[in-house]
């Protein structure tokens, strides 16, 4: 191609100028931000150049490939920024904080996406990290923001589902085969699931059952009672019980669904997570979860619990 | 009503015959034409694509559940998808094949090898620290040693009558392969009734069967 015919051109990776909806995105914004401000959370800038390092650092199987680098100045892999959790976790270190603190954030992470696939590499967010909370009220305010921001920009027919990464992890401890169950619950395979069942001999009847259902294991609260009611694992039990807790603290509750096959998608998820789903869009509109250890890596041994609002999926549903 | 994406060909017959057995109806899937989108009279639209535009499709939500092989899974980079049933049918495995002399045969350059596949056959002889040149090929890959291309192949096998047919034989079997039922994950949470009625009488049958 000449030289001459690229000033036309933007490259395959680029979202391109956008005309359709800023109005309505300036608007969403406004009122994600109205509330924000409200909870008294405080909204910081990001940069955009990071270590690719400091990803490496927290994410253990992280996934270069999907990241825009460049080489510095100094030799070392730049980063375009991937996320915004770990670069709050590590502002939160540097400022030599203990106290509590609570931080909201409006921009783009850039992830390098397979081409021709119809996906964007430019994802625009927005979010929050709730910063050294304890465990049960803070889920239970995280989640009442969001169903605040969810009823504010009235969403029909949403689904707020939770999971639970101490449930997960419990099972693998139980099964001893992380891999192999982040395998099959993520892709809620029956099949799968029933043939390594065949193979395990030594487990539990009960917690036999309970493995054969988990894939299917999404429904309201009722099943969760159910599920309640049957499981013998003491530990389990506990698990589940704190999550019921949290549920019953919720202020609005009818949208609420659990799936407890939920495997963490962010590796530092230790104990809640939740998704949320609207018909209109074929991938969740928000993600979150806590992670009381992630600020460890940063020499901070302090809870945190956050998420993130997926706005260009919000924005194409509304 | 639900909507599903089915890979054409021989998985197109396969699964059209294991939905018949189930009890659906299937009338307007033997006598379609060119139609593109058919529907049948359990409610369910059907639309017949290659392999890889069924996880596009699911992908970008266009269907709710899509019929593919373990084959196209294998080789996609997407993963948000939920694969809910093996339903035994379209099976066949992965697998290296040469001439016989290559078992015995030393490399004194990176050896070439033709394939569809090129993620699997890298995945492959990644797991063998082993370093090859994959030229990937559309179609007949077995003229890839016939034409001195390339030294093997990584190939779908079957009965492994065209391997025969060509002098060539299985050097090593790979992975097993079968036809997966798939569906998107937002979808499952909308329909999921309806989604898991299905999911139920494909079980049954194919449990059934095995």
């Amino acid at each position: 191609m000449d030289i001459e015919e690229f000033k036309y051109l933007i490259p395959e990776e680029s979202s391109g100028v956008i005309t359709e909806n800023v109005a309505k995105l300036r608007e969403i914004e406004a009122k994600l931000r109205e509330i924000f401000n409200k909870h008294k959370i405080e909204e910081v800038l990001i940069p955009l150049f990071e270590y690719v390092d400091l990803y490496k650092s927290v994410y253990r199987n992280f996934d270069e490939e999907k990241v825009f680098k460049y080489i510095g100045k100094d030799g070392k892999v730049i980063a375009l920024r991937w996320d915004f959790t770990i670069p709050i976790a590590r502002h939160y270190f540097s400022h030599n904080i203990q106290e509590e603190a609570r931080y909201s954030y409006f921009g783009k992470v850039y992830r390098n996406e397979q081409t021709y696939k119809g996906r964007n590499s430019e994802c625009y967010q927005a979010g929050i990290e709730l910063v050294n909370n304890s465990s049960i009220s803070g889920n239970v305010e995280c989640i009442n923001i969001l169903e605040e921001v969810m009823h504010k920009l009235k969403l029909d027919n949403l689904k707020l589902e939770l999971g639970s990464a101490k449930f997960f992890n419990r099972l693998c401890e139980l099964v001893g085969d992380k891999e192999k169950l982040t395998e099959i619950l993520s892709k809620k395979n029956i099949s799968e699931m029933e043939k390594y069942i065949n193979t395990k001999e030594t487990l539990n009847a009960n917690l036999k059952e309970l493995l054969l259902k988990l894939p299917r294991l999404c429904g309201n609260v009722n099943m969760l009672d159910d599920i309640i009611k049957t499981v013998e694992d003491e530990k389990i039990l506990q698990i589940l019980k704190e999550l019921r807790m949290t549920y019953d603290k919720i202020d609005s509750k009818e949208d609420i669904i659990f799936d407890l096959s939920m495997c963490p998608t962010m590796e530092y998820y230790t104990c809640l997570m939740f998704k949320v789903y609207i018909p209109d869009s074929p991938e969740p509109i928000v993600s979150g979860g806590r992670y009381d250890t992630l600020y460890k890596t940063f020499k901070k041994d302090v809870p945190a619990i956050g998420m993130a609002f997926y706005l260009d999926n919000i924005l194409r549903a509304i | 009503m639900i909507r599903i994406a089915v890979t054409k060909g021989r998985i197109e017959k396969d699964m059209c015959k294991l939905l018949k057995e189930c009890g659906y109806d299937t009338e307007t899937i033997e006598n379609k034409d060119r139609e593109l989108l058919i529907k049948t009279k359990d409610n369910i639209e059907m639309i017949f694509v290659k392999a890889n535009d069924v996880l596009t499709f699911i992908e970008h939500g266009i269907v709710d559940l899509g019929i593919v092989g373990k084959d196209t899974l294998d080789e996609s980079e997407f993963t948000e998808y939920n694969e809910l049933l093996d339903l035994n049918i379209g099976k066949c495995y992965f697998a290296l094949a040469a001439y016989p002399e290559y078992r015995n045969k030393v490399f004194n350059k990176r050896e070439k090898i033709a394939t569809k596949y090129p993620n699997i056959a890298k995945k492959y002889f990644a797991a063998k620290a082993e370093n090859v040149e994959i030229i990937k090929m559309e179609g007949s890959v077995e003229l890839g040693p016939i034409i001195g291309m390339t030294d093997a192949i990584v190939d779908l096998v079957e009965t492994g009558s065209t391997l025969k047919a060509n002098g060539l034989e299985v050097i090593e079997k790979i992975s097993d392969i079968s036809t997966r039922l798939i569906s998107n994950k937002v979808s499952l949470k909308y329909k999921s009734k309806e989604i898991y009625e299905i999911v139920d009488k494909l079980n049954k049958k194919v449990k059934g069967d095995m």
